[in-house]
């Protein structure tokens, strides 16, 4: 189980997280949405410690840590905990495809070169990259790098996966076989959270979906809950905003 | 894994270097041992000074080298060479890393106050350099609204100061060789150039400088000396081996071999 | 004056035989100077307490006073105030004020390479939970050295050419037996020539092995 209690962090004067409290079950998908700038990425860093939240409690899975009281041995534990999908994918881009996978597998966890290249080359496979094993990230699609980052994050065989809008910079084309990568992984039990600006893909995959807006959870609940009976005004005007700038979209390509 | 064989190379490298050094460290510490039995005289110097004091197939040779050599078989002592810049045997001087410069040193009150200095070796007498076809410099009166080039550090820029107390010409100092100095001359950069006698002599032959001749001079005379430091004890050795040397002739016969006259007496 | 062309072949292989030290101590100062300026880096992006601004002032000595300054003050000035100091020798004193001097440099090449390597990187590898230092050896410095290579070369030819300054220290290197052959025949055009085609083949040499390690650093990246 995932629970945050309270999380609150700060840059400077502006206060980003206002107190986020969040229970996430194994094997659950979680998906979040809300406007840009509502603290939905900084929430994620916070769960793998990219930054450290001022006050709350987070509990991972076995590990418990008071933020008030951090040390470098929890930070780790905590850390090793979760894995990050990347927006921007974020590879490694000294590294080959296979070696993205590997080199976290031998150095961190200490696997034997030949255990973490089996693992690699399983995973490229599900992803459907083996024919990329040896290429450099600077020479795939966009959409490849992702199912490459995707393959990185499973294969640490974390508690959880991370994931901050791993589609949005994708070309629209590209979008569909990285959310097929994430949606067999939902079939398989992982657990999840999503920051996700596909409200379609949420409502299909997610079991639960969180709404944040201004740094505050304003509303949660299932996806029928959210997207058909949203209870919060805000909630309502973000979804209302976001259907008319969806038909704006359609009435361009129409004309 | 390329990557890895590269750093495991460049430690090498340094640990190679580290015990090099570290063992040329230790060769120092047996000269040091050495030293105290044998008595070794350090000496110094640029050897950039054709026919005084000069380097070939890596020895230290030439008039100054032939001198010390003489004075220190003499005294007792064995001499050890180390070449230098100019500019740093001063510094290795004071530090204690030599106990002497061989190189044309003059005294002058400055240095006196800071070294003891040996009885002189040499008597330099320092001239004006000119064109060839120069006939207007014949004396100090006429250097008046020239421009005279000399060697920065020198004695001979304090000697030239002094003869320009009254600022009448202007004065150009170099930090170069003496063929480059005097090359200033031929090319009209400068109207005169000071330096000394043998050295101007010896280099308008050497380096062929056809079109520059000696003006005048030399108007004073420096005394050529070996410094020490004020606390050193083989000061008093060595000048006591050069009186000797003088009195034998054997300074002499070094002199005409090198400069071909006998410059340990003033002329 | 004619220039004596004899002479300055003849001189060529009589200067080479002094290459191996200008080539040593630059190759020795290079590596030092890297560890050192590695370890700069290193306190630099950590803002490390007490040590980061004696690390600022450090880089701020050693590249705002001259190296012949510095070179003097290390084998004639420290010895003075600390006689033990005197046991050291010229080529110690040479590498160690070469590397001093250079590390300097060196970490601030460094530093901008370092910054130049977009900050998901690092982010990347914490999220898999590698340490700093890990992210430091395997992810972020691979990445900056092939941004700093070209400086790096820059930096390596300059050494080469700085160490010649050696020579204060009494340290023979290939100009010093340049100057000391010039001054013995008087050939200064020649002797100076035939160091200098010297220097100019190091550096042609340097400038490809700099290209070809650029090439192979550029892979990833193709
Ligand atoms: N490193 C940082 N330093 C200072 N301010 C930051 C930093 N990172 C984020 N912020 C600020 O925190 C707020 C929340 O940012 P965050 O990236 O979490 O929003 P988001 O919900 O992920 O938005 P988006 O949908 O655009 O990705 C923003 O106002 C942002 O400017
Ligand atoms: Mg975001």
């Amino acid at each position: 189980m995932i629970s945050v209690q309270n999380l609150h962090k700060s840059y400077k004067d502006n206060e980003v997280l206002k107190g986020i409290s969040l229970t996430v079950e194994k094997g659950q998908v979680v998906a979040i949405i809300g406007p840009s700038g509502s603290g939905k990425s900084t929430f994620l860093r916070c769960l793998n410690v990219l930054e450290q939240a001022d006050k709350g409690q987070i509990t991972i899975d076995d590990v418990a840590v008071d933020i008030a009281n951090l040390t470098n041995k929890k930070t780790e534990l905590l850390r090793h905990k979760t894995a990050m999908v990347f927006q921007n994918y974020s590879l490694f881009k000294n590294k080959t495809v296979k070696e993205n996978i590997t080199m976290p597998l031998v150095t961190v966890q200490k696997k034997s070169q030949r255990e973490a290249d089996s693992i690699a080359e399983n995973l490229l496979a599900q992803v459907g990259l083996s024919d990329k094993e040896n290429f450099y990230p600077n020479s795939l699609s966009g959409g490849q790098q992702q199912r490459v980052g995707i393959a990185r994050a499973v294969a640490l065989n974390p508690y959880a996966i991370l994931f901050d809008e791993p589609t949005s910079a994708l070309d629209p084309e590209l979008v569909g076989e990285v959310l097929q990568v994430i949606q067999s992984l939902a079939l398989s039990n992982m657990t999840m959270i999503v920051v996700t600006h596909e409200m379609s893909f949420a409502r299909q995959v997610a079991d639960h979906v969180v709404f944040m807006a201004e740094g505050y959870i304003v509303e949660q609940g299932t996806p029928e809950e959210i997207f058909n009976n949203p209870k919060q005004e805000r909630t309502k005007k973000f979804l209302q905003q976001l259907s008319v700038e969806k038909q704006l979209v359609v009435k361009e390509l129409v004309i | 894994m390329k990557l890895k064989n590269i750093w495991s190379m460049l430690l090498v490298i340094v640990v190679v270097g580290v015990l090099t050094a570290c063992s040329s460290k230790d060769s120092s510490k047996e000269r040091g041992s050495v030293k105290a039995d044998e008595k070794v005289l350090n000496v110094g110097t640029a050897a950039g000074r054709s026919p005084f004091i000069y380097q070939k197939d890596n020895k230290v040779i030439g008039y100054d080298a032939d001198i010390i050599e003489a004075a220190a078989k003499k005294a007792g002592y064995k001499v050890k060479w180390t070449t230098a810049e100019f500019e740093g045997l001063f510094g290795s001087l004071d530090s204690g890393r030599i106990d002497t410069i061989a190189n044309q040193l003059s005294v002058t009150t400055e240095r006196e106050e800071k070294y003891s200095f040996t009885v002189p070796y040499l008597y330099s007498g320092s001239v004006f350099a000119v064109k060839v076809d120069n006939e207007n410099i014949k004396s100090v009166d006429d250097l008046k609204d020239k421009v005279v080039g000399v060697g920065l550090g020198t004695a001979a820029e304090k000697e030239l100061k002094d003869i320009n107390k009254n600022n009448d010409f202007t004065i150009k100092t170099f930090s170069e060789d003496p063929t480059a100095e005097l090359k200033e001359v031929s090319l009209g950069r400068v109207d005169a150039y000071y330096n000394d006698q043998v050295q101007v002599k010896t280099t308008i032959e050497k380096a062929k400088l056809d079109d520059v001749k000696i003006g005048f001079g030399p108007t004073s005379w420096g005394n050529i000396a070996f410094p020490f430091t004020t606390d050193s004890k083989k000061v008093e050795d060595i000048s006591k081996a050069l009186e000797e040397l003088t009195n034998d002739g054997t300074l002499k016969e070094i002199s005409e071999k090198w400069l071909g006259i006998d410059a340990t007496k003033k002329q | 004056m004619k220039f004596d062309f004899m002479y300055f072949l003849e001189s060529l292989p009589q200067l080479l035989k002094y290459v191996y030290i200008t080539l040593g101590v630059s190759v020795v100062s290079m590596i030092i100077s890297f560890v050192i300026s590695i370890v700069l880096v290193l306190i630099d992006r950590n803002r490390t307490k007490v040590l980061y601004p004696l690390s600022r002032l450090y880089i701020s000595f050693f590249r705002g006073t001259p190296l012949l300054v510095q070179l003097f003050v290390l084998y004639f000035g420290l010895p003075q105030i600390f006689p033990e100091m005197a046991v050291m020798t010229s080529l110690q004193a040479a590498l160690i004020g070469l590397s001093l001097n250079n590390a300097a440099y060196l970490s601030e090449i460094l530093r901008g390479s370092l910054n130049g390597v977009e900050s998901n990187q690092m982010d990347a590898c914490l999220s898999v939970g590698m340490t700093k230092l890990q992210a430091m050896r395997k992810v972020i410095f691979p990445q900056a050295i092939r941004v700093a290579v070209p400086s790096l070369g820059n930096n390596f030819i300059g050494l080469i050419k700085e160490s010649s300054l050696t020579f204060v220290l009494g340290l023979a290197e290939i100009l010093a037996h340049a100057k000391m052959l010039a001054a013995e025949s008087y050939l200064y055009m020649e002797s100076y020539l035939a160091v200098a085609v010297i220097y100019w083949g190091l550096t042609v040499i340097i400038g490809w092995l700099q290209r070809r390690l650029e090439y192979r650093l550029e892979v990833p990246y193709l």
